[in-house]
């Protein structure tokens, strides 16, 4: 017994002395994010470089599912034993600003410096901030456009990808087959997806907040809930109750003629063989629009390192480390004066760059982002493409349960 | 060794036994009782205490809110809908989780060929993890490159999308459960089959009773103990529903039609941060299952009576 404890003791002190010696000349930065998918060689390989010519401070990168991540981020945050750097999506930075757990950033964004705003697009700039001030820099960019099986245009003869919102109905309804063979004009998805309902209302100039205040009950956003919800439930352009990931399945297996989507896409599809291109989403008649997505990085609060966590930080913003997310994953740059360079050489990141002036955040600045789309915006959208309500009624009901949530 | 002796030996050890016994028993307890208290008890605690705040996150003193979010309760569609489909699930997962495992159970313990293997087939899921089973049936299921779509396509049948459409979704998340579960009730109606003697049934023969009046009178009343435990154990898990509604219909199935009490917290608390919203509805359904589980107890006493 004696000699078990004097063993185990004896262990302890081991490696206690090992991590604090260690600990002496190296102090490293601890980094979560959630890139699981083909992008994560690149953010490996950029993090090591960074490393590389850091030794005295090397990243320590955990890297698992973006869902999983953030809950383990929520407690860890709260307990004061968070990462020093995390990288999640833009909607996660308003709760995270608020409640004070990540650092003020604004004093390092400034013009000539590594982390240059005039370079960002305005729309990046605003979720980038909460209340005016900055809480993160960018990690990488993404738009949306619409992807389109060429096989499936051939064959119902439509030579060109549509480019008004008449055209694209019109291409829509002619792609879409019912019956037992059945195949779809445009994937919809509607929950667990990357937002694609919200480009529909404001191609018809409507919205879901505006100006702060809800905008659900306006007579655009339910012109255009009325014209897609009626091709969803009668022309059956795309299976009801489709998550995002599904649309990319179906499309994938060549079994739908369009869905809207980002850049990540790219690799899957070419992969699988798809005879595919993309084009951007038809304009309506609230004028050219697309969805934009960033992954955003903040530090927290209670890191040791500020100075080295801001500087790796910055790191990602660098035109060199751009143009290598950019040529490896078919991102657009973030950094607007790398759109049309010729050492942009990735085909499909010059196409999606081709939309990023006409691009928008979806609800940007919401501390209740999950709530707005998961109990108001998806239950309503499903109320009308399921036909359990009409769209006037649905849209009137999820206004009011905004307003609710926005005066909370 | 004379009477009075092992009288006074008796008289002597008597008061010391129980006090020896008593700290022997707690010394065996502790280990499980410490981790009830941390695990199941302190956490139920501070679950009550946390619903009668209105929690945010990173706030050094939370909010008192008294009983506000139990009053939200009363108000929310969604808290009814995810009640109403968790009692849909248990009024059928409970009495087809009884009927099927023991109609197998009396199947398979006879002398039937292949019955290890039988027996074992239907085991097997009992031991998958349940997201595992949810994923294949989301699969199967799948009404585009899935099983069940390729096999109906030769029966020339339109598509079918079971967990896309509101009034589908649940009944296959309760078959997938019912499919995933089968073995594990069977082996305890197994056991409790093979504990009958079998001079009854011979006592049962002799008296001319048939195959049905065996099953009504002795095999049935026989199994009352089994029957009690299954009844219990099913309800119970039946009301903590969670991975197959999550995993084979995620956000809350088609117009949340799988939506049941466990993935609404989940929502409310993981997902929306509500955490004391999540916690008094996770009290709701403390209490749902406390009551049941008593009104079970008293009812199964007074069989036995």
């Amino acid at each position: 017994m004696k000699r078990i404890a004097a063993l185990a003791s004896a262990s302890i002190v081991a490696i206690a002395a090992t991590v604090c010696g260690s600990a002496a000349f190296a102090a490293p930065l601890t980094f979560w994010n959630g890139f699981t998918g083909p992008d994560r060689p690149t953010i490996e390989a950029l993090t090591k470089q960074w490393s590389d010519a850091h030794p005295d401070t090397p990243v320590q990168m955990d890297i698992e599912p973006w869902d999983s991540m953030l809950q383990k981020l929520q407690a860890a945050m709260a307990s004061g034993s968070g990462p020093d750097v995390v990288a999640f999506n833009f909607a996660q930075l308003p709760r995270y600003a608020e409640s004070g757990f990540i650092m003020d950033i604004t004093d390092e964004v400034k013009a000539g410096g590594a982390l240059d705003p005039s370079v960002w697009s305005d729309g990046l700039k605003q979720v980038l901030q909460y209340n005016g001030k900055y809480y993160a820099a960018p990690l990488n960019f993404a738009t949306l456009m619409m992807y389109y099986n060429k096989d499936i245009f051939a064959k119902a003869g439509i030579s060109e990808p549509p480019k008004t919102w008449d055209e694209w109905v019109a291409a829509i309804k002619k792609t879409t087959v019912t019956g037992s063979n059945s195949q779809y004009g445009l994937l919809i998805p509607d929950h667990e997806t990357i937002p694609n309902w919200p480009i529909l209302l404001w191609g018809n100039g409507g919205d879901v907040i505006k100006d702060g205040k809800p905008y659900l009950d306006d007579a655009k956003t339910i012109g255009a809930l009325t014209l897609w919800g009626d091709l969803v439930l009668n022309d059956k352009i795309t299976p009801t109750g489709l998550s995002g990931a599904d649309a990319d399945k179906l499309f994938q297996s060549g079994k739908a003629a369009m869905e809207i989507t980002g850049p990540w896409m790219t690799n899957g599809f070419t992969a699988a063989k798809l005879n595919y291109d993309v084009a951007p989403i038809p304009t309506g008649p609230g004028g050219p629009v697309t969805l934009a997505d960033s992954i955003v990085l903040v530090i927290n609060k209670a890191t040791k390192d500020p100075k080295a966590a801001l500087d790796f930080v910055a790191m990602w913003n660098s035109k060199a480390a751009q143009l290598k997310i950019a040529n490896d994953t078919g991102f657009p740059p973030l950094r607007t004066d790398l759109s049309g360079s010729p050492e942009l050489t990735n085909e499909w990141a010059a196409k999606f760059s081709t939309v990023v002036p006409v691009s928008r955040f979806s609800l940007p600045g919401q501390v209740n982002f999950a709530q707005i789309d998961g109990d108001v915006f998806t239950p309503m959208i499903q109320a009308i493409t399921f036909g359990k309500e009409k769209a006037a009624e649905a849209a009137q009901q999820a206004n009011d349960q905004l307003s609710d949530l926005l005066n909370q | 060794m004379s009477s009075r002796t092992a009288r006074l030996q008796h008289g002597r050890s008597w008061p010391a036994m129980p006090n020896r016994t008593t700290i022997a028993a707690w010394c065996f307890l502790a280990p499980s009782l410490l981790v009830l208290a941390v695990f199941v008890f302190w956490p139920i605690v501070y679950s009550f205490d946390l619903s009668l705040h209105k929690w945010k996150f990173s706030a050094d003193a939370q909010e008192w809110a008294g009983f506000a979010n139990y009053a939200r309760m009363w108000r929310d569609a969604r808290f009814w809908n995810a009640l109403g489909n968790t009692v849909y699930y248990t009024a059928f997962t409970v009495p087809l989780g009884v009927a099927l495992p023991l109609a197998l159970a009396l199947a398979l313990n006879r002398a039937i060929p292949f019955r290890a293997l039988l027996r074992s087939a239907f085991f097997l899921p009992v031991i998958a993890s349940f997201a595992i089973v949810a994923l294949a049936w989301r699969f199967m299921l799948d009404p585009d490159i899935g099983l069940l779509a390729y096999w109906l396509s030769f029966l020339g049948m339109p598509h079918v999308s079971p967990l896309r459409d509101p009034n589908m979704a649940m009944p296959a998340v309760i078959i997938a459960s019912l499919w995933k579960n089968l073995g594990f009730n069977m082996v305890i109606y197994l056991a409790g089959l093979q504990a009958i003697p079998i001079v009854l049934y011979e006592a049962a023969r002799i008296d001319g009773a048939d195959r049905f009046q065996q099953f009504w009178n002795v095999t049935w009343p026989q199994l009352r103990t089994t029957n009690i435990f299954v009844l219990v154990i099913s309800i119970i898990g039946a009301f903590q529903v969670f991975d197959p509604a999550f995993v084979m219909t995620p956000g809350g199935g088609p117009l949340f039609s799988t939506e049941t009490l466990v993935t609404y917290i989940y929502r409310q608390g993981i997902t929306n941060l509500n955490l004391s919203y999540a916690a008094s509805i996770g009290i709701f359904l403390f209490a749902v299952v406390f009551l049941l589980t008593l009104a079970q107890l008293r009812l199964t006493r007074s069989w036995e009576d």
